[in-house]
């Protein structure tokens, strides 16, 4: 590692949770906005997480003290090795070792709404997992290679991977939890197991997750930016329109169950993967 | 001198398991055994060292003699098996058995003119695979000295079977070098044949009927393989007059390689227990925890895969190697589906053995330079592991009484140091940085322009962590106020679970040095370019690179972290219960969730059945790409 | 402003409530939801309404302590992190009202666990609601300030 790639990857570390809290708060103000509110200060996940980090430490078992800090380390270094441009694939996988820690750790503590909500996470997981894999299979049928280096020389993958950018899209929804995906956490007034997944965790180490998914937020909206890398305004920009459309799409629907979940993004992914990659190979 | 050793490795572990026989003090029995797997591995630790390979190996002065002594044991073995079939009245065992019989007489007698082959023939993949055969082999051997007497109280068996016990394994391991490191096919072959003999006899070991009836349906779907074996030696003598691995491998003219070809992937295919055969490891599961680790899922298992990998560069480029790449990867999803609607941790550990079986066929039928590496990557960090966890599930039953994961629900608190392994065994089998995901990894992106196969093993690696991470979940799930206790642990078996695990760290640790002093060799030894490089823990291709150790360094910070705030925190911090809604919380109440196990999705019977006639369909197909 | 003022204004600017209905008629339970509601919409103040004592920072409490929900209202208590305030929301919160006869009445919550805030009325109206978790959050600042001091004298 040269200094100057030392440099870009504490860079994006420390920039990537200051968007994506940013965005969160965007994201509170603008569903209050849609619901006829006036909603809290655009800096109010900022004051959350830190009054989250300074309140006082409890605890179920050790075991979750260990989770919730992997779950952040292998969020924020799959971030910064994804501004060093290194293997997509790869960054993935650091990125599921820490969803690993951490629906295991909240599947150790007895709490029958936390183990409920880590089920259902998992399930999640199964959704969302193949989904962003297939993603780079079809950048690579389309650029050659799995390296971000060289796939940010492709400049506009968005036309040679339509669908996928869709999937992208869905994958976001999943992963930030929204409705008609908020399975597992139960966003908003949804309360019907208390906080699922996040039930156990709290004080600092809820701070933590909610760090840990600005970064992987973050992430998955880089992976969409990087779709139009010939001018990276331009692929933030679709990166946010995205993002945009799925707070609209979570103020407008009702939760599914996570069968259904399951078999319509299974279905839609492979369907979409198959006749997106079929498309690659007409247009060349 | 080099091959004294190697005929060493194949005859000593047989003798010794013989004299074993004999021994009926238990301290001379298994200070005798210690001694000889002590021999085996140093037997293995030198010619990893001494032996320059690729190289054939010959020894004429015996040559003559271990030829007749093989052709009479052919027959011997037939004989015997025939025998049990009618002792056990498995007639379909009896039929293979005559179906190798008469081909076998025929081929003996009619065909082979007399001919002198080379004896051995050894490269790296031979001595990856003795060195499995002998360490993990030995580590197991080690651990079932615990394990059987526990399990012999437990059964009430008096008096012991252990001599016969481990005159069995020893004579496998025996059986499984030579596998390894003949270089005549006749007797890969007849090895090949004690490997599922002594699969027969130690399934059955405990007598029961359940097992009895277990042990003959693993003999007679190893039977057939056998006899696609035979037929396979056949076909390649009748096209190309030699029975020599060396000389076959050596061929030019490869029209009519793919036929036997076929024949030796379906043998491969019966004793990897791929779809639809995976009955039969499933049922191998009744016997003693010790055997599923060695012969079910670590060693003679790996049998098929080896024997394929020595084959493919045969078929490279064919179609007969796409659709065993797809047969690999259907087998490796299919698995993966059934392993998910498992509570029963060894039928979870058997499954995803045949899943991970299956990925290893999928990338030796990709097919290019990366996926067999990834294929023997993946060989040897499975081997280590998944024997591994299957000791532990072994300590864990003998411990709790129970192999399903719901009754492992706060086994950190009960078993704390087993569990702790366990918990290590699973995140070396599905996390990164280790071994197995970094080859999962490579094989995903070889495959990526194969959109089938990416498309199944995207879905499948999904799968894998989903039935790994809910019970990982369940070993550590706990409270402050569950009630611990100390866990004695065997000395042996600690012996041999400390050092798997150790094992399996450090083999993950130093994966390019892995690569490149026995990996890539054996690449080039296929005459492959070399297109993955290793350095220093980043393993790279031209279209992408894995690094390995700042995950590690993630790790080390996590748990540093970790201990800093559980130790910093202890005088503020509250000890607290899990939420329940305001109740008094009381440890060991119905509060326990049970897992998602997808039965309506993955319905282990239904699923089954659709599942075999997929594959069925499928190795028809490979048979069709092997007749075009 | 440094750091230790904007984490004193962050436990100012974000409490997170939790409410729990003790053996309430409903009647201040409505008024409490009514202060989610467009009309008056508590989260411009950073109130979230949490289900999970684990998370959350105010306690409201509704309706009167009897004996057999006394150990669930202490439970609840017990699983807030500190710094935590309870506000109590009506008169049967804060004395047990018109049933402090009934015989299985205990009393008011202050007789199980310690309240800061009492917002009066039968029922509480939204806007005394909101005043009184207004009250509650400078109340929550300081006691982190104390909190903070006390971890001091335990080092």
């Amino acid at each position: 590692m040269t200094l100057n790639e030392v440099v870009i990857f504490i860079a994006a570390v420390v920039i990537a949770p200051f968007i994506g809290g940013f965005l969160s708060g965007i994201d509170r103000k603008l569903t209050a906005f849609i619901q006829g509110r006036y909603g809290p200060p655009i800096w109010q996940p900022f004051y959350d997480v830190i009054k989250l980090l300074y309140k006082q430490k409890l605890l179920v078992n050790d075991f979750q003290v260990f989770s919730a800090y992997m779950y952040l380390l292998s969020a924020i270094l799959s971030v910064g090795l994804f501004a060093l441009k290194a293997d997509l694939l790869m960054i993935l996988f650091i990125m599921s070792v820490g969803l690993v820690f951490y629906i295991a750790g909240a599947l150790s503590t007895k709490s029958p709404y936390s183990q409920v909500g880590a089920q259902r996470e998992l399930m999640q997981m199964l959704a969302y997992e193949p989904m962003l894999i297939f993603f780079v299979i079809s950048v690579y049928n389309v650029t050659g290679s799995f390296n971000l280096a060289q796939i940010m020389t492709h400049g506009r993958l968005i036309l040679d991977l339509p669908l996928m950018f869709l999937l992208l899209g869905l994958v976001l929804t999943i992963k930030l939890k929204k409705s008609p995906f908020d399975l597992s956490a139960s966003e908003h007034a949804h309360q019907e197991l208390v906080r699922g997944i996040l039930t156990d965790y709290s004080g600092p180490y809820l701070a933590l997750i909610h760090i840990a998914d600005w970064y992987e937020m973050i992430l998955i909206l880089a992976m969409i930016a990087i779709l139009w890398s010939q001018n990276l305004v331009i692929g933030a920009l679709i990166a946010l329109a995205t993002f945009f459309m799925d707070i609209v799409i979570d103020n407008i629907t009702a939760r599914m169950t996570v069968k259904w979940m399951l078999a319509f993004s299974w279905s839609i992914s492979i369907l979409f993967t198959i006749i997106n990659i079929a498309y690659i190979y007409f247009r060349r | 001198m080099q091959s004294n050793l190697l005929l060493l490795s194949i005859i000593f572990p047989i003798i010794a398991g013989i004299i074993v026989l004999f021994l009926k003090q238990s301290s001379i029995r298994k200070a005798f055994i210690a001694t000889s797997l002590g021999v085996i591995v140093l037997l293995s630790l030198i010619m990893l060292a001494t032996l320059k390979v690729p190289d054939i190996f010959n020894f004429p002065a015996y040559y003559n003699g271990m030829d007749l002594a093989i052709k009479i044991g052919d027959f011997a073995l037939l004989f015997y098996v025939l025998y049990i079939s009618f002792k056990i009245k498995e007639w379909r065992a009896t039929f293979f058995a005559v179906l190798q019989l008469v081909p076998l007489i025929y081929f003996e007698f009619f065909m082979l003119k007399e001919h002198e082959v080379a004896m051995f023939f050894v490269d790296e993949l031979s001595i990856i695979m003795n060195l499995i055969i002998s360490i993990v082999g030995s580590l197991i051997a080690i651990y079932a000295f615990g394990y059987m007497d526990h399990h012999e109280e437990e059964k009430h068996v008096s008096p012991t079977k252990q001599p016969r016990f481990f005159a069995i394994i020893l004579v496998f391991l025996g059986a499984m070098n030579g596998v390894v490191f003949s270089n005549n096919l006749m007797w890969i072959y007849f090895f090949w044949e004690i490997t599922t003999l002594s699969s027969f006899l130690l399934i059955g070991h405990d007598q029961t009927e359940e097992a009895i009836k277990n042990a003959s349906r693993a003999l007679w779907i190893n039977m057939m393989g056998g006899v696609a074996l035979l037929l396979g030696i056949i076909f390649i003598y009748t096209n190309y007059n030699t029975t020599s691995l060396a000389e076959v491998l050596s061929i030019k003219d490869a029209t009519y390689i793919l036929l036997p070809m076929f024949f030796i992937a379906f043998a491969a295919f019966t004793k990897s227990a791929q779809l639809p055969f995976q009955s039969w490891l499933l049922g191998a599961m009744v016997a003693p925890t010790p055997v599923s680790a060695l012969l079910h899922s670590s060693t003679m298992v790996k049998a098929g895969i080896y024997i394929l990998l020595r084959f493919s560069p045969l078929f490279r480029g064919t179609l007969l190697s796409d659709f065993i790449a797809i047969y690999g990867a259907f087998t490796f999803v299919a698995t993966a589906f059934l392993a998910v609607s498992q509570s029963n941790a060894k039928r979870i550990l058997a499954y995803s053995t045949v899943s991970n079986l299956g990925l290893m066929i999928a990338s030796i039928g990709l097919n290019t330079s990366s996926a067999i590496a990834a294929a023997i990557l993946l060989l040897i960090f499975h081997a280590v592991s998944k024997a591994l966890l299957f000791l532990c599930v072994g300590t864990i039953e003998q411990h709790i009484g129970s192999r399903d994961i719901e009754d492992m629900k706060g086994l950190i608190n009960r078993m704390p140091v087993t569990a702790a392994i366990t918990f290590i065994g699973i995140l070396t089998l599905m996390a990164a940085p280790f071994g197995m995901l970094v080859s999962k990894w490579l094989i995903i992106e070889v495959a990526a322009n194969q959109i089938l196969i990416s498309i199944i093993l995207a879905i499948g690696s999904a799968l894998t962590a989903l039935y790994y991470t809910r019970w990982i979940g369940n070993l550590l799930s706990g409270t402050y106020f569950s009630q611990h206790s100390e866990e004695h642990v065997n000395p042996t078996v600690g012996i041999s679970l400390y050092s798997l695990t150790a094992i399996a760290i450090a083999l993950s640790f130093i994966v390019s040095i892995l690569y490149n002093m026995l990996v890539m060799p054996q690449i080039l030894t296929m005459k492959m370019d070399v297109v993955l490089k290793a350095v220093r823990g980043y393993l790279y291709t031209p279209a992408g690179g894995f690094t390995i150790y700042p995950i590690f360094i993630t790790l080390g910070i996590a748990i540093v972290l970790s201990l800093i705030s559980i130790r910093k925190s202890t005088k503020v911090v509250v000890k607290t219960t899990p939420y329940t809604a305001g109740l008094n919380y009381i440890e060991d109440n119905g509060y326990n969730v049970r897992n998602y196990y997808l039965t309506t999705f993955a319905n282990e019977g239904t699923l089954t059945r659709y599942f075999n006639y997929v594959s069925i369909a499928l190795i028809a197909v490979i048979l069709g790409g092997a007749l075009i | 402003m440094g750091l230790k003022e904007f984490i004193e204004k962050s436990f100012k600017k974000s409490p997170w409530v939790l409410h729990y209905n003790c053996s309430s008629c409903n009647g201040c339970d409505i008024e409490i939801l009514a202060c989610m509601t467009p009309l008056y919409d508590m989260e411009r103040f950073g109130m979230v309404n949490v289900g999970n004592p684990k998370h959350a920072d105010i306690l409201v409490v509704t309706g009167t302590v009897n004996t057999r929900n006394k150990e669930i209202l202490k439970n609840i208590y017990d699983q807030m992190p500190d710094p935590k305030v309870v506000v109590a929301v009506g008169v049967c919160a804060a004395t047990g009202g018109v049933f402090r006869e009934a015989y299985n009445v205990i009393g008011g919550i202050d007789k199980v666990i310690p309240v800061d805030v009492y917002v009066p009325g039968c029922p509480a109206k939204p806007e005394a609601i909101i005043d009184g978790l207004y009250k509650a959050t400078e109340i929550l600042k300081e006691k982190y300030e104390k909190m903070g001091k006390a971890e001091e004298v335990l080092k």
